[in-house]
């Protein structure tokens, strides 16, 4: 019976990821049009949402273990171990967007990109990625939590669900980093 | 765990990883673009490129966290444990069974005007992709396990990348195969 319970939320979950990648693929499609004003930002668009979604689904991971283990308690309630989870996973938000920046940015002046600009990769990086850092986190930590509570094994369901929405949430907010800058 | 490991290490344990998994996945944006034209010549593989490359990772993900758990909790032990065991082939299951669903979809709805030779096409890489992710993702948790790292942190940024790369190269392989 529970091995049933196991491949019948996994199988749910990952169609339910497939079908919203088909569909957000198309509306992404639309806004990428907006990237290629910015040089050498395409560059860092796949690492930047990669990024993201191995954040949150590595915060969701240790969520699901710690719940499991009965370390976090399944109640919205700011504990220390979820304070601390939550500052890990902003301070890797901040620091390594900037990395990937920085990434961008060497590898553009390689590939003789014109008007590579240091300051715009790095700012478009860390300003989306501190933003979508801090609605990943939330929404990973809500998720965990109702999942376990509602019986449902939160290593199933976090990793995906993350990383799917996270795709959708980073570009959206490289888009308002572009349109601020 | 965050409570039981130094706070510091682990941050610089993680951004070790998602460095590494970074440029995999630049290597993975790399190997699409110099294939670019062989991949346009067939131009509804590139529709499927997104869904098999979420199908492999999410399902790695899964194994890697339910496998993470086990290891803190001591339920399992190695390669050859029955719960190691009853993970890969729930593993190998859905992620099988999810691809004949979406699969079907795509036929029935004949989203976009798919041909029935795609279907096959993605039905055939995601068998690749499904073996290729749930194998890694259960040899990467119980590997770091036994380095002393923390298999949460490890294993979902690798197996992501691992299977950007993964899903193209199978898309490649099974239209090559079935004869495109």
């Amino acid at each position: 019976m529970r091995d049933f319970r196991l491949l019948r939320q996994t199988i749910s979950i990952l169609v339910l990821c497939i079908l919203i990648e088909f569909c957000s693929g198309s509306v992404l499609e639309g806004i990428k049009e907006k990237f290629s004003l910015i040089p050498g930002l395409l560059l860092m668009v796949p690492p930047l949402i990669d990024l993201r979604g191995n954040i949150g689904s590595a915060l969701g991971s240790r969520l699901g273990t710690g719940l499991h283990l009965g370390l976090i308690a399944p109640e919205l309630r700011l504990t220390r171990t979820l304070k601390l989870n939550i500052l890990l996973s902003l301070t890797l938000s901040c620091v390594a967007s900037a990395t990937i920046g920085i990434f961008a940015y060497v590898l553009g002046e390689i590939m003789h990109l014109e008007g590579v600009s240091v300051f715009s990769l790095l700012f478009i990086a860390v300003f989306s990625g501190a933003l979508s850092g801090v609605l990943i986190t939330l929404l990973t930590i809500l998720l965990a939590i109702i999942s376990f509570k509602k019986n449902w094994d939160p290593d199933i369901v976090t990793g995906p669900v993350i990383t799917t929405l996270g795709d959708i949430v980073t570009v959206l907010m490289i888009w308002l980093a572009v349109i601020l800058w | 765990m965050v409570v039981q490991a130094k706070f510091s290490r682990v941050i610089l344990e993680s951004y070790l990883v998602l460095i590494i998994s970074a440029i995999l996945s630049l290597l993975a944006g790399f190997l699409l673009q110099e294939n670019l034209d062989r991949i346009l010549r067939l131009s509804m593989l590139v529709a499927l490129v997104p869904p098999i490359n979420n199908l492999g990772g999410n399902l790695g993900c899964m194994v890697g966290a339910r496998v993470s758990t086990a290891l803190h909790l001591g339920s399992i032990s190695g390669f050859r444990s029955k719960q190691a065991r009853k993970e890969f082939f729930s593993g190998l299951v859905s992620g099988l069974s999810s691809s004949v669903l979406v699969g079907s979809a795509l036929f029935a709805l004949g989203f976009a005007g798919f041909p029935a030779r795609i279907v096959w096409i993605f039905l055939l890489a995601s068998v690749m992709q499904t073996l290729l992710a749930v194998f890694i993702a259960l040899w990467l948790a119980l590997m770091s396990f036994r380095k002393g790292l923390d298999p949460d942190n490890i294993v979902s940024p690798i197996i992501t990348s691992v299977c950007d790369v993964g899903g193209v190269t199978s898309l490649f392989v099974a239209a090559r195969l079935l004869g495109f």
